[in-house]
């Protein structure tokens, strides 16, 4: 294991822990309880591979690492209406289906490149494809998921909960961003 | 009144009786217990105690299950309540849902409501503007509703009283329409906010961008820190309820106060179903209350009463107080009880952006924005229409868009760029009451503690209509002027109610024959009855309401405290 190789993994196992109880893997069971869609234990973990794919692990963790996925599914169970939810299903499926296709289960970790070109080429939309319907909101609400967890939060793009000042006419820098 | 437990009415007589807990009714509750006047508070919801029972005041965003999102099982649930943009994950808990407290809409209208001590006082949007005589004047000029009993002189006094203990924030912009208060230090003006007030003088004489006036202590004096308040720190969570004590709120501030003087007993979960009037003395004497969670009846005794139950809740008592002498509600001979009630129109929106400032931005959470007092008919009448519009204004940067897959969207996401300012404002319209808008009680529908169903009746007219057009002309004339690009505008189409502005149907004036109250906000037939919140409106104007019901409360309780005194 080199440093780089190192670092990363402390990184995970610091930020798994505020995610243990929901991350941990039992086979063939899902890490959530969901009441409303019907997830496979197999399209959790393309989830999580996509998740990775979307936002992947390097210095830090990746959104997957961080539960983006899961919280994803949860967002979609709960605050999707049933027309919305359907279409995240079915295209989900047809995501499965494709990587099938192509002899795989989930995104494969290894090829980088390969792994975002193929996101592109699904997240194309035209009138016979299906794949956007899921993945649209997925990558949304895996951004949304990883941007609003307690690790980017406090690690990554500190969050103030007590401002104290506004400053109404400052100079553009990093500090400025809104969080 | 049968058999009387002469124990029990002893028991339960008090000084005052104030009815509801909210940010006029914790007005009422300060000034009485402060004067000496053992006070009976009834609030029809549960407790609030300020700190103790805001339990998501300090929740980090990833604490809220749904990062702060409606489950499509709560909006299902609430469609009316779902609608107000501060009924969040972060406060729901403070709004009333849609099936406990049903009413009926005759035609659209989405009631909002909180239902526990502090009210919607906890969940306002803190801007205090005062009104001028161009508003008091407004109806005996234009030739609408009946002219208000009262002309600024006799609210400043009191709009002074009232803001010294609230603390509001504001600068002396010395615009005739918009009266200056007692001000802590303004809020600031972001960039664009800045330029744009400098455009627009530049310009015109008669328009004017300025900082909300707003009730946020800014730099606390002795008497906020006295109330155990303290600086607002702009977390901008107000609706959580503050841990500062940043903003006014009866929980923060009037109703810890007035229990401090120990003559206040506040009583929440306790419903007023009527007024009970007497014929011999040609007064009330007191309430008659149920318990809203065992559903007992309860009378309770008082030689003031004051309604403060929010606008259209103060109507629904008054109407279900009934008796042989007012057998259409209390004090209502004229008929006019729950007639002329008005609200303000929210309806517009203009956004644009803005090319400039791009090496700058703003820092932190203000809880306000820029304001754009009324300017069209002050001084005479100039359009198709009658009256004017106020306006909110703000700037902003977000984040550039995160694009893209992979590393890529990682990095924008972990370091974002901002975008184009964003200008946006919304309009403040005001609405002429009419008899046709109207509020009333259900004759045989009732809630679960046997109290008649409220049926609500409002809707916009072509007045409206066309000051909406001319709203949006000049908004997006003024912004086109600034060199604003992309200019949008927006009609919500939202239902009345939805500003939560709802006023009137128990309108002041001087002449019993068109009015409910009198410039003392006395019911003209029975005068130890007073209201002071939002169902006292004669007019709407375009502020927002709520500093002049505090002012008005203040001045009425000063009034009773003095009629009392002189009847011994």
């Amino acid at each position: 294991m080199n440093r780089r190789d190192l670092i990363r993994h402390m990184v995970w196992m610091g930020a798994g822990i505020a995610f243990l109880p929901s991350c941990v893997y039992k086979q063939d069971q899902l890490s959530i309880q969901l009441k409303k869609i019907q997830i496979t234990p197999d399209q959790e973990k393309l989830l999580f591979s996509l998740a990775n794919a979307i936002i992947p692990p390097g210095d830090s963790p990746g959104a997957a690492d961080l539960g983006a996925h899961l919280f994803a599914l949860k967002m979609v169970d709960d605050c999707f209406n049933r027309e919305e939810q359907e279409k995240f299903v079915r295209g989900l499926k047809a995501m499965q289906e494709y990587l099938r296709k192509n002899g795989a289960d989930v995104l494969d970790e290894k090829e980088e490149e390969g792994k975002l070109s193929l996101l592109k080429k699904v997240s194309q939309k035209s009138d016979n494809n299906e794949i956007p319907g899921f993945l649209d909101p997925f990558r949304r609400l895996v951004v949304f998921g990883y941007t609003q967890s307690e690790y980017v939060m406090t690690k990554l793009v500190p969050y103030k909960l007590i401002p104290g000042k506004y400053h109404g006419c400052v100079p553009v820098t990093t500090s400025t961003i809104k969080s | 009144m049968g058999n009387l437990n002469l124990k029990g009415v002893k028991e339960n007589t008090y000084d005052a009786i104030v009815i509801g807990s909210g940010i006029s009714g914790g007005w009422a509750a300060k000034e009485f217990t402060e004067k000496g006047y053992k006070t009976l508070v009834l609030e029809r919801g549960p407790d609030v105690k300020h700190l103790k029972d805001y339990p998501t005041t300090n929740m980090m965003p990833w604490e809220f299950e749904h990062r702060g999102q409606l489950t499509s099982d709560i909006i299902d649930a609430n469609p009316v309540v779902s609608k107000c943009y501060a009924f969040r994950e972060d406060a729901m808990h403070f709004f009333v849902k849609d099936n406990d407290h049903p009413y009926v809409q005759d035609k659209p209208f989405d009631w909002i409501r909180g239902y526990q001590v502090g009210g919607k006082s906890l969940l306002w949007a803190r801007q205090t503007q005062r009104w001028s005589d161009y508003d008091f004047e407004g109806p005996a000029r234009d030739g609408f509703a009946v002219d208000w009993p009262i002309r600024y002189k006799d609210i400043a006094p009191w709009y002074s009283y009232v803001e010294k203990f609230a603390g509001i924030s504001g600068n002396k912009d010395g615009i005739a329409t918009l009266p200056d208060g007692e001000f802590l230090p303004p809020m600031e003006l972001n960039c664009v906010e800045q330029y744009f007030k400098e455009k627009v003088a530049s310009r015109y004489n008669d328009r004017h961008i300025i900082i909300g006036r707003a009730a946020h202590i800014t730099t606390p004096q002795q008497i906020h820190l006295d109330q155990g308040r303290a600086q607002c720190q702009n977390r901008n969570l107000c609706q959580r309820g503050c841990p500062f004590g940043g903003y006014f709120s009866s929980n923060s501030s009037t109703i810890p106060w007035a229990l401090k003087t120990g003559n206040m007993t506040l009583q929440p979960n306790s419903v007023v179903e009527s007024i009970i009037y007497d014929e011999k003395s040609n007064k009330a004497t007191g309430v008659r209350v149920i318990d809203t969670v065992n559903k007992k009846a309860t009378e309770y005794f008082a030689s003031v009463i004051f309604v403060n139950a929010a606008a259209l809740n103060t109507n629904l008592i008054l109407l279900n107080s009934t008796s042989s002498r007012f057998p259409n509600g209390l004090g209502n001979d004229n008929g006019l009880l729950g007639k002329y009630v008005a609200f303000h129109n929210y309806r517009g929106r203009v956004n644009a952006e803005y090319d400039g400032f791009k090496d700058k931005n703003s820092e932190g959470r203000r809880p306000n924005s820029g304001y754009i007092p009324r300017f069209r008919n002050v001084l005479k009448q100039e359009t198709g229409f009658l009256r004017g519009y106020a306006a909110g204004f703000g700037a902003w940067r977000s984040n550039q868009p995160a694009n893209g897959w992979g590393n890529e969207l990682k990095s924008a996401l972990l370091n974002p760029e901002p975008g184009p300012w964003q200008v946006n404002s919304h309009i403040m319209g005001e609405t002429i009451p009419k008899e046709a808008n109207r509020v009333s009680l259900d004759s045989s529908k009732k809630d679960e503690w046997g109290i008649p169903l409220m049926h609500i009746d409002m809707a916009y007219d072509n007045n409206d209509e066309d000051m909406l057009k001319d709203y949006f002309e000049q908004v997006s004339e003024m912004f086109a002027d600034a060199g604003f690009t992309n200019i949008k505008t927006q009609d919500s189409k939202q239902a009345p109610g939805l500003d939560i502005h709802e006023m009137g149907g128990v309108r002041m004036g001087r002449d019993p024959k068109t009015s409910l109250l009198n410039e003392w906000n006395q019911l003209h037939q029975c005068k130890n009855v007073y209201v002071t919140d939002g169902a006292c409106m004669t007019s709407t104007s375009t502020q927002n309401p709520s500093l002049t019901y505090m002012a008005l409360t203040a001045r009425a309780v000063d009034h009773a405290v003095r009629t009392m005194k002189k009847e011994g």
